[in-house]
């Protein structure tokens, strides 16, 4: 682990900050609610949002400004803007949570036996280190690609990236946590080692696993644009907001802004959500710390 | 990594740190000692990362499954042509003879020849590092100070204004993928103002690179004397360094503004400051005292840039090492996969052995084995 | 400097020193909320004198101490009718420089833990020159080195040369206070302030630390807080006695541990260990932060408690002692 500079609160900082982190608290959960409501609309939109055209068909009406029959304008192919960034979501959201998903329980499991006793915690950490050492990203960018740009493999690069964050964060708390007095009394008291995860462990790290999980979910979704941005991954014509600034980009320098502006902005809103969502948890749990 | 490691949650959890054990409370030795034994345990630990690696390497391409030819060979290829491409990458021979010539070949300097062209696969990286570190260092550079004065700004100022103004800006700024930062710096630097130069390579159309020294542009250009060439290769570095800097300066100004905050609250500074020391020292001594977390982080990113530029290099056309990995991915090139995961992952774990002698080196905490703060 | 101080305390003389600190109806605020942590505290503090603060955790002591020396940072404020040092003026209305120019020359502080004091990653050396190069009081590094490492020397730090050469992690808690000491020794500062400076220490170790730094030197006034009374009894010449956040009870020492006159006083002194005694406890704890009542906040705690109670008892003098003042609306009286 990384050398802990552990800061030594001062008594005035260590009695003080009622006030002060009750505001924190209100900042950070108006931060966390909004990101919960963008992801949410987003999502319902995308499933149950009646599209104005088919996200899929092609028209005459190409390279369209934004108007009231086009909110978004339309591509080189006279496909409905709106309807294809909103439809978009179907794909790159469901795919970086599915990512997210595998590395979060990778990553509980991973961490919690890297945590145990004995020296084989520390190897794996080894063995994590020179993992992390790897192009991570061309890596999975290779094994999408040489897969056949397979879907599930999209996941399971981002679970590659993403994963061993996870296990870092999991075993340095429950390492603290085992050390904590209140576990060592209940191991002390004869609890068996999964109830103590199951009562101990996993609860008190419940907020910052969570925290890094939509940590995770913003950097998945960035992941996913990526990939599609360099055209592996989701194929073109099926909807996705990274091929579609891709396409959008080169035509930014001919005056076709939105083809760019809009499915950009899409990702950037799903990311800060998710980055919201993270900093509010983050504060949550801090404030949870400072009171125990 | 083009996009770069999710920024810790917590500076102890999220960022990977290249070494560990220190958290093993060894009795106090003398200096000398525990700086050999610390040195030696890292020692021993790079063969076995880099064997790692090159099994990973190795791997990567010796497993490719069956349907990975077929692709190569082109669609509907017969299967005598996919039987020949399978024999071309040598994916036909027995794993361990397979090993054997790659590691034999490895000893002697041959990292396998492009499946494409028959070009040496070193011999390409060699042609297009210089590219790529031309275009990292300064970004490199330009994020380091970015992300550590808006950081410590943030931390000086904690909980109020220009602290929630920093974090409010770098939340923003975290939520743009790179890529959309580099459109948007084209769109308005080049085409809506016109002050730089299109994303069309190194130099200009019509640019000549100056005679090949370092193959650094700018270096070139000045040794040559052809000033306009280095004004061109400069303006045709600002925009992707922009891009690099900013979008790393973004987790760089989180960790600053964590670690230095940690050490600002601290009862060290605070005892600073109770002996009368001016508010710059206070700042250094916050900033000596939470150097080691921002250099494990700096190095980390450092490591990764070798091959993260990869998008960025290829909006640009920049040529460099990342945009010819990336090509070979797409093109489904593995000799050339193989030979960039190798180097990069070679440099990134040499520049973490480093890290951790610099780390002792500065922190005498580390040598005294527990992370008392 | 070194010799063991068992000597009883000298006789309290009323008009030994000149005032060197007057504060008055000391406040200190916390958060953007303003939640009061000190309620007008009020005390001068005459040359050559030693006093202590004595209270449990969280009774404002450290507070007290923090705002004296300006380190109460925004968005925590501090407020006073006065806060005068003589010779340099009201503290409070002293600009930046001018307050950093008497912390550590003429004001200095012993921090309760020294490992979190002495920067870590630096050499004692190092932070010697830095402090001294900050007040203008060294021309080189070599000039630091020596007046640094006779001093430490003094201070009974053994291979001082050594211990000055390398890093503050390297020592032991008594050697690494004996080092904030040096610091706080060097530059012959009128007023020390010591927050708790024995706390962290091992027992063995704390009386030969309050031996360097607590004995009477009549160009020196120490004032400590602390929570353990034998150190005040044997260290101090007077004493504050705080409770949440308020001064209960002040005066010399050989006068309030003696005849207590405040029911929290007489339980903290009942609380003390004594051979062949059973040990006395208090029931209930002092109020948080922004808990307080308009009456007197130890009351729910209090045997004596009347209806009277229900409002502040201001701090008057009480007692045949000049000087010793309580805030309690039911005195204990006694032999005084």
């Amino acid at each position: 682990m990384t050398v802990s500079t552990a800061p030594v609160s001062t008594s005035v900082a260590a009695a003080a900050p009622v006030a002060a982190r009750r505001r924190t608290v209100t900042a950070g959960t108006v931060g966390l609610v909004a990101g919960l409501l963008i992801i949410v609309t987003l999502l319902a939109a995308a499933w149950l949002y009646p599209l104005p055209y088919d996200p899929d068909a092609t028209s005459g009406d190409f390279n369209q400004a934004p108007s009231s029959a086009h909110w978004f304008g339309t591509d080189a192919v006279g496909g409905d803007l709106f309807s294809r960034t909103i439809r978009a979501a179907r794909t790159d959201l469901p795919l970086a949570l599915a990512g997210t998903a595998l590395a979060l329980v990778l990553g509980v499991v991973g961490g919690l036996l890297a945590s145990g006793h004995g020296p084989w915690g520390e190897r794996f950490m080894r063995v994590l280190d020179s993992f992390q050492s790897l192009p991570l990203l061309i890596i999975t960018i290779a094994l999408v690609a040489m897969s056949g740009n397979r879907l599930y493999m999209v996941a399971v690069a981002i679970a590659l990236i993403s994963g061993p964050f996870f296990v870092r964060l999991v075993r340095s708390q429950a390492l603290s946590l085992r050390e904590s007095r209140f576990v060592e009394a209940s191991v002390a008291a004869g609890a068996s080692p999964v109830r103590v995860m199951a009562r101990h462990l996993l609860p008190n790290m419940r907020s910052l696993v969570l925290s890094q999980t939509a940590l995770t979910a913003a950097n998945a979704l960035l992941v996913v644009a990526a990939l599609s941005f360099i055209g592996v991954g989701v194929q073109v014509p099926t909807p996705s907001w990274g091929s579609m600034v891709q396409t959008g980009g080169k035509l930014l320098t001919t005056g076709q802004w939105w083809l760019t502006v809009f499915p950009a902005g899409a990702i950037f809103l799903c990311v800060l959500a998710f980055n919201l969502i993270a900093d509010g948890l983050r504060d949550r749990s801090a404030g949870r710390r400072e009171r125990s | 990594m083009s996009v770069a490691p999710p920024a810790p949650a917590e500076t102890d959890g999220g960022a990977p740190s290249p070494s560990g054990g220190r958290a093993d409370g060894t009795p106090p030795r003398s200096d000398r000692a525990l700086h050999r034994s610390f040195f030696l345990r890292r020692l021993l630990i790079l063969p076995f990362s880099l064997f790692l690696v090159l099994a990973i390497s190795f791997l990567l391409v010796a497993l490719l499954p069956e349907s990975t030819a077929e692709q190569i060979a082109g669609v509907g290829a017969s299967p005598e042509r996919v039987a020949e491409v399978r024999a071309d990458l040598g994916i036909d021979r027995p794993l361990l003879e397979q090993f054997g010539s790659y590691v034999g070949g490895l000893l002697q300097g041959d990292l396998g020849t492009s499946f494409y062209n028959n070009e040496s696969v070193l011999g390409q990286m060699i042609d297009r590092l210089p590219a790529t570190l031309e275009l990292v260092v300064p970004g490199f550079a330009a994020a380091l100070l970015i992300g550590i004065g808006t950081g410590t700004l943030a931390a000086y100022f904690a909980r109020r204004a220009p602290d929630r103004f920093v974090q409010w800006l770098t939340t923003a700024t975290q939520s743009v993928p790179e890529f959309v930062l580099a459109l948007l710096a084209i769109y308005f630097l080049t085409y809506k103002l016109g002050w730089l130069p299109a994303p069309i390579g190194r130099l200009d159309f019509n640019g000549v690179p100056p005679p090949d020294v370092t193959g650094l542009y700018t270096v070139d250009a000045v040794l040559a004397g052809q000033w306009g060439t280095f004004r061109d290769a400069v303006l045709h570095l600002v925009l992707p360094v922009l891009t690099i800097g900013v979008s790393l300066a973004v987790l760089f100004s989180r960790v600053t503004r964590a670690s230095m905050g940690d050490a600002l609250q601290g009862s060290h500074i605070e005892y600073a400051r109770s002996l009368g020391l001016p508010e710059h020292q206070v700042l250094r001594y916050a900033f000596i005292e939470s150097r080691t977390p921002l250099l494990t982080f700096a190095a980390i990113c450092a490591a990764l840039l070798v091959g993260g530029s990869a998008i960025v290099e290829s909006i640009f056309s920049f040529q460099g090492l990342g945009q010819w990995g990336l090509e070979s991915v797409t093109t489904l090139d593995p000799p050339n996969v193989r030979g960039y995961v190798l180097l990069t992952a070679t440099v990134t774990l040499v520049a973490f052995f480093l890290l951790d002698l610099v780390s002792a080196r500065l922190d005498p905490r580390i040598t005294f084995g527990k992370g008392r703060g | 400097m070194s010799e063991v101080m068992t000597t009883p305390l000298p006789p309290h003389r009323r008009d030994s020193g000149r005032p060197l600190l007057d504060v008055r109806d000391l406040r200190v605020f916390y958060g953007k909320h303003g939640l009061q942590a000190v309620h007008d505290v009020s005390f001068r503090l005459e040359t050559g004198r030693r006093y202590g603060m004595v209270g449990e955790t969280g009774c404002g002591k450290s507070t007290v101490l923090k705002a004296v020396l300006g380190l109460v940072r925004a968005p925590h404020r501090v407020q006073a009718d006065t806060m005068e040092l003589t010779g340099a003026g009201d503290l409070l209305h002293l600009r930046p420089r001018a307050l950093r120019a008497l912390r550590g020359a003429e004001i200095g502080y012993v921090a309760q833990n020294p490992f979190g004091a002495l920067h870590p990653v630096l050499t004692v050396g190092e932070q010697f020159h830095r402090f001294l190069a900050a007040h203008g009081a060294t021309r080189s590094r070599k000039d630091s080195r020596e007046r640094a490492v006779p001093m430490l020397d003094r201070l009974g730090v053994p291979d001082a040369a050594r211990v000055h050469d390398g890093h503050a992690g390297a020592l032991s808690g008594g050697m690494a206070q004996r080092v904030v000491i040096a610091f706080a020794s060097i530059l012959e500062p009128r007023l020390v302030i010591a927050d708790e400076p024995t706390t962290a220490l091992d027992v063995t170790v704390q009386r030969q630390v309050l031996d360097l730094m607590a004995t009477p030197d009549p160009r020196r006034t120490l004032l400590m807080t602390t929570h353990d009374l034998s150190v005040v009894a044997q260290y101090c010449d007077e004493v504050f006695v705080m409770y949440a956040g308020r001064v209960v009870e002040s005066g010399p020492v050989d006068s309030v541990f003696v005849d207590p006159q405040h029911p929290y006083t007489a339980a903290l002194l009942g609380s003390v260990p004594r051979p062949g005694q059973p040990l006395a406890s208090l029931p209930g704890s002092p109020p948080s932060l922004g808990e307080h009542t308009t009456g007197c906040d130890f009351a729910p705690r209090c045997r004596f408690r009347t209806d009277v109670c229900a409002q502040q008892p201001p701090l008057e003098h009480v007692g045949g002692v000049a000087d010793h003042a309580v805030a309690c609306h039911h005195p204990l009286g006694g032999a005084a």
